[in-house]
């Protein structure tokens, strides 16, 4: 196979890996955590959004969006003169997407293959050169297309870009350790270390994931892996879950780890895409339960900053 | 008063877990440049009319004297009589008008244009002036000897009909030229630190006595002669005047360490700039008075203070070995002086002021470079005016910071830190890489060590400091316009013929033709600028030839001509023009190119009809709305597309290339600049709809960015589109403005990221890059016109979405910690 589903390419990424990146997001996950902030990339196929902010409304532009729908109903227009999205008629074919004058519609994800997405990342190489950096695969889940994911992470090694993957390591280890040969940086994350809250959180067990934690450090060393922690309040920031948490990837003979505060950018991307989001009343976890947390987390490891927003 | 630091610095955590710099109400590193600063925002700009009165009482006693005369008697007279201040705490002293934040008007070289405006200009909506009912009748009194009289009619009388009718059409604007005198320059301040003014006297006198007055030759260079003796002298007896203030206010201070300072302010004042300094406060003293007195004569704009880390250096570092000045003292300073720069105003007719918003003058600082062999130049006092501007928050005077392969990486970060702390652009970044050698390529007789030696003026012109630079012109080309022309020939606004060539865009068959079209309109609009800017040239060389700038620029005295009668080293080197919209034309030309040629979705007599109806017309097909919608859709500079990037490539190049030919009789050539400061919003309203989907009177696309809202990929396919440009080519330079959010920059991880992203750019070949951080009114503008923002991204990890997109709550949570420094 040598295409795959990507819903966005997004050059100078700050935040997924050493110097300025290319960060692919492949489209498709098998996990789908309550607090998910690319609600959009779950579903593999592509899938029609509606962004209400840039949407002026049936007055001003005569909503061409309706009559370029193939499907009968699957789109009218609320009493606003706004158009509505009929989920179980729609089969996110994007014709109102393309008559949308403001692209207030617009279709995420789209198949395109290892040389056309190579195309895109080889246009910032003179930014990699200076500043070390390189090309990202993330997501959705990377590996849940692993043929595809691990035939960019092979062209772009082969021409000499570094390379990083971004993996909830959700896949059986005959396919995840082909990937990780091509892969320079590995971040990988842990959202719960019990395996049926983990299930409950995010729709399935951590057994998988765990086999593959206790197996990365014999292709990798520790230096090239980071593990990842969500902290979401409420879910996984039981001062016992982060300390397990710690141990066993301490023990494992991981050195980084880095803690990802609650955020609620993806919030409004559900509505966009039809969907719900659980986690409504949840409010972003206190700067110093999250100082607590690095406190305790730091005992282990080398406790890597992350950064903030844009 | 003591030297009580109010620096109020805090660190604090946001909620992503970064560490940053809160919003700090003041940075000010004294309690007296922090008073000061606040008695300065308090001022409101004024109108100061004794000029006006003083130089019309002097050119009215001097009508049989040369024009180089004339204006030396106006400028000892105004110097010698107008009202002078001093305000408490002033270190540095120095008055640019009669009160502070006034601006002086200048009727030899035009205030007529104040007639018509008299009663609107204290409420206008663009940087109003107050002016009293007394001050408007005093005014009054003096424009009767000037109507028909002044520098503005005597270019109006050269201007020939074709030209005049240009104007009309409003082609090429070029009233600074008309209304100002020389600006863009930045006086000989090493030169005048090194002699002292008696020092330029002394050598005036020694050429004037060996001059044989009955060689006619020489018989030309005496007047200027004179008139440089008389105007230095002037400087210096406006200089003694503040002694004699300082002494007055000293003899009845009842506080002890003030009138100490008094009479400190009165030695130094009596010292220089007569005399060359003795130490960094004598200098920094001298630097305000030579500047001053350039504006007070010649009503130019952007009058640049040039390499102010080079010349005033070896003062700083005498004083700090010997102990005379701490570092504190010296920042404290620095301090005063921006707030003497910051006074710098300058009244503007009502058209000027929507080019340009907020009393700007531009008074440039210039940091950091080589030294004419090549070193590293980057030193202490770098840092330390680093520091003034972060701490000042004043938008006088901009500073530049010069970017070279060898320049330290703790300095690029440490301007990384003032642009994120400041906010507001400075410093602006621009690249030796290209600067350099571009002046080498295209400015007549330039030297290396010259080259080396570049400073900052304006936005992005280039001036060697104290050698002359592009001087007044300032003429800007319409990108829109030479759509127009070539596409209809008629205004859109009125359907009248345009001056010169009726284009008409159903001709071309295909892209060659367009193109074609586009060089034949490119070649009938240079030449009617140069035609435009001879007689500006003439003007200024025989009625205003400012004797005092030319005393100190190098080498007026020792040929014993003034600036522009080839008198400066590189006085005519550089006559500038300012194109303006090349992002909206390059999209426009590519547009046409994709939907009419290539793809042929539109047919020409569609696009002309939807342009002509400004995308209005429900009744075609396709509609209106439809074809605006494509060609929005058609590819846009700025998205690292080689399809349009290299069209806005070639357009720019043959722009560039075409003035290339003209030369003034002392061989000036003609340069170009992309710096619109805000132009780019009054062409865009003269302008029609345009091919790229923009609607009628809107504005074209800014300095040399990406046309509003356009770029989508993010800031490496901005960078990179940029940089296709070949910024080389344009001798006074580009401005790239470039959106950032202050999270991107909060780590030192982000804060690298950021100075690979500008080494980058200046790898590219880039010129100049600056960056306005994003605040949280440009987040609620964005939320208000998600149209124009939809490039604003929001980068977490493994996360992204466009700020537009994002729902009204979230929205709201990125403002407000915007709005608390993150």
């Amino acid at each position: 196979m040598s295409s795959g589903q990507v819903f966005n390419i997004q050059r100078y990424s700050m935040h997924d890996g050493e110097g300025i990146r290319t960060l692919v997001f492949l489209k498709g996950c098998p996990l789908a955590c309550l607090w998910c902030s690319n609600p959009e990339s779950q579903q593999i196929g592509p899938q029609l959004g509606f962004i209400e902010s840039k949407c002026t409304g049936s007055e001003s532009c005569n909503a061409p969006c309706v009559p370029a729908c193939p499907v009968n109903a699957a789109l009218y227009l609320t009493e606003q003169g706004k158009p509505c999205i009929d989920r179980t008629l729609c089969d996110d074919c994007g014709r109102c997407a393309e008559a949308c004058p403001h692209d207030a519609l617009k279709v995420v994800g789209r198949e395109m293959s290892v040389s056309e997405v190579m195309a895109e990342v080889e246009k910032d190489r003179i930014f990699y050169r200076r500043s070390g950096g390189g090309v990202t695969i993330g997501g959705g889940e990377p590996m849940l297309q692993y043929d595809f994911a691990t035939q960019l992470l092979r062209a772009a090694q082969e021409e000499y870009l570094h390379t990083a993957l971004e993996t909830c390591a959700l896949v059986s280890w005959e396919h995840f350790n082909k990937a990780v040969q091509y892969t320079d940086l590995l971040y990988i994350d842990l959202k719960h270390i019990d395996s049926q809250k983990h299930k409950a959180l995010t729709g399935q067990p951590n057994e998988v994931i765990l086999n593959n934690l206790r197996q990365v450090l014999s292709l990798k060393s520790a230096q090239d892996v980071v593990i990842r922690v969500p902290v979401i309040p409420g879910c996984n920031d039981s001062v016992d879950n982060i300390s397990q948490t710690a141990k066993f990837v301490a023990k494992l003979g991981f050195t980084q780890i880095e803690l990802m505060p609650y955020h609620k950018m993806g919030v409004a991307k559900y509505a966009q895409y039809g969907m719900t989001y659980s986690l409504d009343e949840l409010q972003a976890t206190g700067e110093s339960e999250l100082q607590d947390m690095r406190d305790l987390v730091e005992r282990f490891f080398d406790l890597k900053e992350v950064s903030g927003l844009y | 008063m003591t030297a009580e630091s109010t620096l109020c610095e805090k660190t604090e955590h946001n909620e992503a877990g970064s560490s940053v710099l809160k919003a700090r109400e003041c940075r000010c590193s004294t309690l007296r440049t922090q008073q000061l600063r606040q008695l300065y925002l308090s001022h409101t700009p004024n109108i100061c009319v004794e000029r006006s009165e003083l130089v019309t009482a002097s050119y009215q006693e001097t009508e049989a004297q040369p024009p180089v005369m004339r204006q030396a008697h106006a400028f000892d007279k105004v110097l010698s009589e107008a009202p002078l201040w001093i305000l408490d705490g002033e270190l540095l002293v120095g008055n640019i008008a009669s009160r502070p934040r006034g601006a002086f008007l200048f009727p030899e070289f035009d205030q007529t244009w104040l007639e018509g405006e008299y009663d609107t200009i204290a409420t206008r909506e663009g940087d109003p002036w107050q002016l009293s009912e007394e001050d408007k009748t005093r005014l009054k009194d003096c424009m009767d000897y000037w109507r028909g009289n002044n520098l503005a009619a005597i270019c109006d009388a050269l201007t020939p009909d074709l030209v005049r009718q240009a104007e009309e059409n409003t082609f090429a604007i070029a009233t600074m030229g008309k209304v100002g005198g020389i600006g863009h320059v930045a006086a000989d301040f090493e030169g005048v630190l090194a002699r002292g003014l008696n020092g330029h006297i002394e050598q005036a006198q020694q050429h004037l006595d060996s001059l044989d007055i009955s060689m006619p030759e020489d018989f030309e260079k005496v007047h200027f002669l004179q008139a440089a003796i008389i105007a230095d002298k002037a400087v210096i007896k406006w200089t003694r005047r503040f002694a004699e203030l300082a002494l007055e206010r000293a003899a009845t201070c009842k506080d002890q360490d003030r009138k100490r300072e008094l009479e400190e302010i009165a030695e130094v004042c009596q010292w220089v700039p007569a005399n060359p300094p003795r130490s960094f406060r004598e200098a920094l003293q001298a630097v305000e008075f030579i500047f001053a007195a350039v504006q007070i004569e010649s009503n130019g704009v952007s009058i640049g203070v040039g390499r102010l880390d080079q010349y005033c250096l070896p003062f700083l570092q005498r004083d700090i070995e010997s102990g005379v000045i701490t570092q504190e003292q010296a920042l404290e300073l620095l301090e005063c002086l921006w707030l003497k720069l910051a006074e710098s105003n300058r009244a503007c007719p009502e058209l000027l002021t929507t080019n340009h918003t907020g009393y700007p003058f531009w008074v440039q600082v210039t940091i950091g470079g080589q030294t004419e062999d090549g070193y590293d130049a980057t030193n202490e006092l770098s840092y330390l005016i680093l520091d003034a501007t972060t701490n000042m928050q004043i938008a006088d005077p901009t500073l530049s910071a010069r970017i070279h392969k060898r320049t330290p990486e703790k300095f690029l970060m440490k301007c990384a830190e003032a642009v994120k702390t400041h906010g507001g652009g400075l410093p602006a970044l621009f690249n030796d890489e290209v600067v350099i050698p571009s002046q080498l390529a295209n400015v007549p007789g330039m030297s290396k060590e010259d080259a080396y030696d570049y400073c900052v003026i304006g936005c992005s012109e280039i001036a060697i400091g104290g050698r002359g630079t592009e001087g007044f012109a300032y003429q800007g080309w319409s990108g829109g316009r030479v759509l127009e022309l070539m596409m209809a020939g008629t205004d859109p606004f009125t359907g009248a013929p345009l001056t010169f060539g009726v284009g008409d865009m159903l001709q071309w068959k295909n892209t060659d033709e367009m193109m074609q079209a586009f060089r034949d309109q490119v070649r009938l609009f240079a030449k009617s600028m140069f035609m435009q800017l001879l007689p500006l040239l003439e003007a200024h060389t025989r009625y205003t030839p400012c004797p005092y700038l030319s005393s100190v620029t190098q080498d007026c005295i020792g040929r014993g001509q003034a600036y522009y009668e080839g008198g400066a080293l590189y006085g005519n080197g550089v006559l500038n023009t300012c194109i303006v919209g090349i992002g909206s034309l390059g999209n426009s030309i590519a547009a046409i190119k994709k939907l009419v040629f290539d793809d042929q979705v539109l047919s020409m007599a569609q696009l002309k009809h939807a342009l002509e109806t400004n995308f209005a017309d429900g009744s075609t097909a396709p509609t209106g709305a439809e074809v605006q919608r494509m060609c929005l859709g058609a590819p846009k500079y700025g998205n690292d597309d080689p399809y349009v990037d290299n069209i806005t490539k070639d357009c720019l190049n043959t722009m560039v290339k075409e003035l290339r030919q003209y030369k003034t009789g002392i061989g000036g050539r003609y340069q170009a600049t992309i710096s619109p400061v805000s132009v780019h919003v009054v062409y865009g309203m003269l302008c029609g709809a345009t091919p790229d989907g923009r609607s009628a009177g809107t504005p074209l696309s800014e300095g040399c960015s990406p046309a509003q809202g356009s770029d989508v990929n993010g800031p490496t396919a901005t960078v990179k589109s940029v940089g296709n440009l070949e910024h080389i080519n344009l001798a006074q330079g580009t401005i790239f403005n470039m959106r950032m959010h202050p999270a991107a920059m909060a780590t030192k991880a982000g804060m690298m990221k950021w100075a690979n992203l500008v080494r980058t750019y200046f790898d590219l070949g880039g010129w100049e890059i600056q960056f306005n951080i994003v605040d949280a009114e440009t987040l609620k503008a964005a939320q208000k016109n998600p149209e124009e923002y939809k490039n604003l991204v929001v980068r977490v990890v493994g996360y992204s979405a466009f700020f537009v997109e994002l729902g009204k709550a979230v929205q709201d949570d990125i403002i407000s910690r915007t709005e608390h420094g993150f």
